[in-house]
């Protein structure tokens, strides 16, 4: 056992902490005032390989470790998170489902732009009338002939104002049967496809998010992602890969509320002395801390485990001593580091008081943008059942 | 990194389960209600090595890891569902033992070990007094004062594990009041040596398969070489390089016994039917089993950081109070929740729930409070550097 990384990693990820004190801090709280992530920042994260490295490199990745990727998404929501989840629905959400089940010509249409920050992707999944239950999803394209019609609406989607691509799950059917969801990839500038404007958010404000209706939007087959039918399955394992890079973000957000609360509670003083050396205070930043580390040790494990698993097809692969079960581990490291990460932020912004109520602190921000991690990629509620699910099949 | 556990501690850990539900856990209920301790088990334990698991070879023991002895600890917990017998376990092996492995000479070494190691020695630690809990340096009563070649102790210690049966203890007497922390020493004690006494077993709330009672010490006579270390420099070295391997190894107990309570309360709440079906696919059920399997996976990972790192070398001060306060409190809470699966069944003394809710109870007490933990870490980190 070893929970030190390498010292190649080490090296990098000093190099990328540099980068996002230098290049990505100063932005944050401009990026929030304007709704939008620059595509500079985009661009800017390709050069420093941040963008590749879980894609190929015959399209511009470094084809690196989820470890090593999870290890840098720390960083990068420690420093803005809006960043964080603006990249990382391209990166991660629009174009891993690529990745692992496009076709030759879809990767490398859709992949390298998106590498490359030129481009920016999107998923949408959830619907007004479909949230946690996606069997209710009502968008579907329907074939005639050669010819696919797609209509419906999607809405909570990372990205949806700006960008230029879109993986979307949607019911298919054709004339004579139901051939069940399936994932398609569209350019959003085909006719038919129109965005709402950019939803006022309680946080991740830098963030643009929004909706995507499609109206008599004609498809082909090129356009469906992995087999027709089988979009539900790719999703979901989208959804395992999207809550390991949720966990990163709820890891991230600890650590500045870490480092503002310690600093804050060093410079200020009460009572005759900073306010840490109060017992109230130093056992709240206690307190911070364990949650940090447990969450970051599971964290890691399980970043390490996709590694080690998720191509693995070896039958009932165990680790140590238990089946592996990676649907559940990450569900886990979800549930774990977005409920830390919340009661954390809570905390930060007890210890700077008053302070901590203004927007000018950083911990104001943090406390209102860690809330989604506890809703988005699946509820705290559904990665509950989940775990209790997996369990009750372990447990004989 | 690296988060596989070497495949031959995952065979330790298999067969000491298969031990301890073997030989222990069949007796653990009737134990638990009488306050019993059967020193037959004891030599069975012995038997197994799990006795002088962390001992050197040399001196007998087996001469494993701190992750491997933790790993150890774990499987004792899971299998034997007795969290006193794992704690005389620890307090003998682990807080009795490592002081000398950690910091004796090579005649004490020689002297204690091999016989620490087999069990034919009980061994036990005494720190806390009757007035000196959290504050054990700064209230410490019990003095040592040199005479010719002898040391003579006065005082008491209270709350010690394996008082009551132990042979041998480490303890911590004031030499040098003036010097607070850095005027204490430590003594090697045995338990016939002129003026030692054991004060009546305790009556406890948990843990009732190991013995507790305080130590008694009247002009009582230890020979100079039994002092361990330098005169005075016993609570800073002694007190911080055994404290880690017991907020490692002895909190590592809780993970076997969070498991095992998990499985319980999922095989439960499979059978048991209530508004016509398993009470399993409720929603405030599986919230409950989530919220314990996320706090034990992250509680194991914290234990085997800081054991990882004490087989470095290093010292972990951080890392142990962390993992210590982590995994304390969540069996605590796991304690809580599996019982309120079992509903009615987790208040009746057959229900092994029943047991680890009081035995839980003593993790955030001993060793250092939870409070005395959350100290540690904010002197360790935020009052820490600039």
């Amino acid at each position: 056992m070893n929970f030190e990384p390498t010292e190649e990693e080490r090296e990098f990820l000093e190099n990328f902490r540099k980068f996002c004190s230098r290049e990505i801090a100063p932005h944050a709280k401009e990026i929030e005032k304007k709704g939008e992530v620059p595509l500079s920042h985009f661009r800017k994260l390709s050069e420093v390989g941040y963008n590749g490295l879980l894609h190929e490199e015959k399209f511009g990745g470094s084809n690196s470790s989820y470890l090593l990727a999870t290890l840098a998404q720390e960083i990068l929501a420690e420093h803005c998170g809006a960043t964080f989840f603006s990249v990382g629905a391209s990166l991660g959400i629009f174009a891993s489902p690529i990745r692992e089940y496009g076709t030759e010509e879809q990767k490398r249409k859709f992949l390298p732009p998106v590498i490359r920050g030129e481009k920016i992707g999107a998923l949408g999944v959830t619907e007004p009338d479909a949230g946690s239950d996606v069997t209710r999803l009502k968008a579907i394209a329907k074939k005639k002939g050669d010819q696919i019609i797609l209509n419906g609406q999607k809405t909570f989607i990372t990205n949806a104002p700006v960008c230029d691509f879109a993986v979307i799950l949607v019911n298919f059917e054709s004339e004579e049967k139901n051939i069940g969801q399936t994932c398609f990839i569209v350019e959003t500038t085909r006719k038919g496809i129109a965005r709402g404007k950019p939803m006022d958010k309680m946080g991740l404000r830098g963030s643009p998010t929004g909706e995507l209706f499609f109206e008599d939007v004609k498809l082909t087959e090129d356009d469906i992602l992995g087999r027709p039918g089988k979009g539900f399955k790719i999703i979901m394992e989208a959804f395992n890969r999207e809550r390991l890079g949720l966990g990163a973000y709820s890891v991230g957000v600890m650590a500045a509320c870490l480092t503002e609360s310690r600093k804050y509670s060093k410079e200020r003083k009460a009572f005759g002395r900073p306010i840490g050396k109060h017992q109230s205070v130093a056992f709240m930043l206690a307190d911070m801390l364990t949650k940090y580390e447990a969450s970051r040790c599971l964290l890691h494990e399980t970043a390490w485990m996709m590694d080690k698993f998720s191509k693995e097809k070896k039958n009932k692969p165990e680790h140590n001593g238990y089946p592996v079960d990676l649907t559940a581990k990450t569900a886990t490291v979800k549930l774990l580091a977005s409920t830390y990460a919340r009661e954390v932020t809570n905390l930060a912004v007890q210890i700077h008081g008053g302070a901590g109520y203004m927007n000018e602190y950083k911990v104001a921000r943090l406390y209102r943008d860690i809330k989604i991690a506890e809703i988005g990629g699946g509820t705290s509620e559904i990665l509950k059942q989940i775990i209790a699910h997996s369990e009750t099949k372990r447990v004989k | 990194m690296d988060f596989a556990i070497p495949e031959e501690i995952l065979e330790f850990k298999r067969s000491v389960k298969t031990f301890a539900e073997k030989e222990i856990r069949p007796s653990t209920e009737e134990r638990d209600l009488h306050s019993k301790w059967d020193h037959s088990l004891w030599k069975k334990i012995g038997e197994m090595g799990l006795l002088g698991l962390s001992i050197p070879e040399e001196y007998g023991g087996q001469g494993a890891s701190c992750l491997m002895t933790c790993v150890g600890h774990e499987a004792f917990a899971e299998g034997s569902s007795d969290g006193g017998l794992t704690l005389a376990l620890g307090a003998h092996a682990i807080i009795g033992a490592m002081p000398i492995v950690l910091c004796g000479t090579e005649e004490q070494k020689k002297k204690y070990l091999p016989k620490i190691a087999t069990g034919e020695w009980i061994a036990g630690l005494g720190l806390t007094e009757p007035s000196s809990g959290s504050d054990a340096a700064g209230s410490m009563e019990t003095r040592a004062v040199k005479k010719g070649n002898k040391y003579i102790v006065n005082g008491s210690k209270m709350f010690i594990t394996n008082g009551p049966i132990g042979d041998v203890f480490i303890v911590m007497a004031v030499t040098d009041k003036a010097k607070g922390a850095m005027g204490i020493s430590v003594f090697i004690v045995e338990k016939n040596f002129p003026g030692f006494s054991v004060g009546k077993k305790l009556n406890k709330l948990g843990m009732r398969t190991s013995t507790t009672s305080e130590l008694i010490f009247q002009d009582m006579e230890v020979p100079e070489e039994n002092l361990l270390t330098k005169e005075n420099s016993g609570f800073a070295r002694v007190g911080r390089a055994t404290l880690e391997w017991e907020r490692t190894v002895l909190v590592a107990a809780s993970l076997g016994t969070m498991q095992s309570l998990i499985e319980a309360g999922v095989r439960y709440a499979k059978q048991r039917i209530q508004f016509g079906e398993p009470i399993i696919r409720f929603q405030a059920i599986q919230e409950k089993i989530a919220r314990c399997r996320m706090k034990l996976d992250a509680a194991r990972l914290l234990i085997y950081k800081s054991a990882v790192k004490k087989d470095k070398g290093e010292s972990a001060p951080l890392e142990s109070s962390i993992a210590k306060l982590y995994a304390t409190e969540s069996s605590v809470e796991v304690a809580y929740d599996i019982g309120q699966i079992f509903g009615g069944y987790s208040f009746i003394h057959e229900y092994p729930v029943e047991r680890a809710y009081r035995d839980a109870r003593l993790g955030t007490l001993g060793a250092g409070t939870s409070e005395v933990m959350r100290s540690i870490i904010a002197a360790n980190w935020s009052e820490s550097g600039k």
